[in-house]
């Protein structure tokens, strides 16, 4: 199996089938991140597609001085971030209005037990600035160690930590709202 | 009390709730796609550099007979004093306007 490196050194020669073969080791990190951001698998796929058109264009610039992981989280998250926040920008200019209620977005992997609460975990995500949401969704959702995490968002350990702390403090309050109306579904 | 023990417990599952949960997987047509849109991509700069050469030719090609037309004219003012142009369109069909022999 070809390391990282080699991989992304074909691929800036423009060598397709390193392009294929990257895409095999990455295209499923990358559309589960996007669709954490998204909350939409179409929207998730034009991510994706994005990304995945940026590390054709840019492999080259790649130095190696972090793990092709970490520089392709990076591409998937800005690119992410970017494409949430235009679509909110135009939805606000074409409604004229506060952001429409969407409905619950529901996770195509969750346990079928979970999907309630998943659903709300999702919804509470919205409340979260950028920085929070990006390294709750690189902690809690991918699954990544901190350090990771902290290399991604080119930041410290310590911030990371910091960041986490105040997303769930801003996520517990958002819950807290949802909680009567979900008691209420119950009954 | 009670009600704000489930609270809490109820927040803590949704924190839990992607635990045990599985990746999604994306339209496996979604390579064909972006590689569609690389090659796209890499065919635009092709008419690019034709139209630069195409706007290149087009200019030589005015600068040649625009050359060709000021060389024509300066041969037939050199010549004769005036241009072989100005002599036909002079000259007309009757000379003295008299029509009837004298």
């Amino acid at each position: 199996m070809q390391n990282d490196s080699k991989i992304i050194k074909g691929v800036a020669k423009g060598d397709k089938q390193a392009f294929k073969m990257l895409y095999d080791r990455y295209s499923e990190k990358v559309y589960n991140t996007a669709l954490s951001y998204t909350k939409d698998t179409e929207e998730a796929e034009e991510v994706t597609q994005d990304v995945f058109m940026k590390i054709f264009k840019s492999a080259a610039t790649f130095k190696g001085n972090s793990l092709l992981s970490t520089w392709i989280y990076r591409i998937v998250v800005n690119t992410s971030l970017n494409y949430v926040n235009k679509k909110k920008r135009l939805t606000l200019v074409k409604n004229n209005s506060d952001l429409p209620d969407v409905t619950d977005f529901q996770h195509p992997g969750v346990l079928l037990e979970q999907k309630e609460n998943a659903a709300a975990l999702f919804k509470a995500m919205d409340c979260l600035p950028d920085n929070q949401k990006t390294a709750f969704i690189l902690s809690f959702i991918e699954d990544m160690p901190r350090k990771e995490v902290a290399k991604i968002m080119e930041t410290s350990l310590k911030a990371v930590e910091s960041l986490l702390q105040r997303a769930k403090q801003n996520m517990r309050q958002e819950l807290e709202k949802i909680y009567p109306n979900r008691r209420k579904s119950d009954n | 009390m009670e009600e704000e023990k489930e609270k809490q417990q109820w927040v803590d599952g949704v924190f839990q709730s992607m635990k045990g949960s599985s990746k999604a997987t994306p339209n496996p047509a979604l390579f064909s796609l972006i590689e569609q849109q690389i090659e796209f991509s890499q065919a635009e700069t092709i008419p690019k550099k034709q139209w630069r050469f195409a706007v290149a030719a087009a200019i030589l090609v005015l600068i040649m007979n625009v050359s060709a037309l000021i060389l024509y004219e300066q041969d037939d003012i050199s010549s004769n004093g005036i241009s072989k142009s100005d002599t036909m369109y002079s000259s007309s069909l009757i000379s003295n306007y008299q029509i009837y022999e004298q």
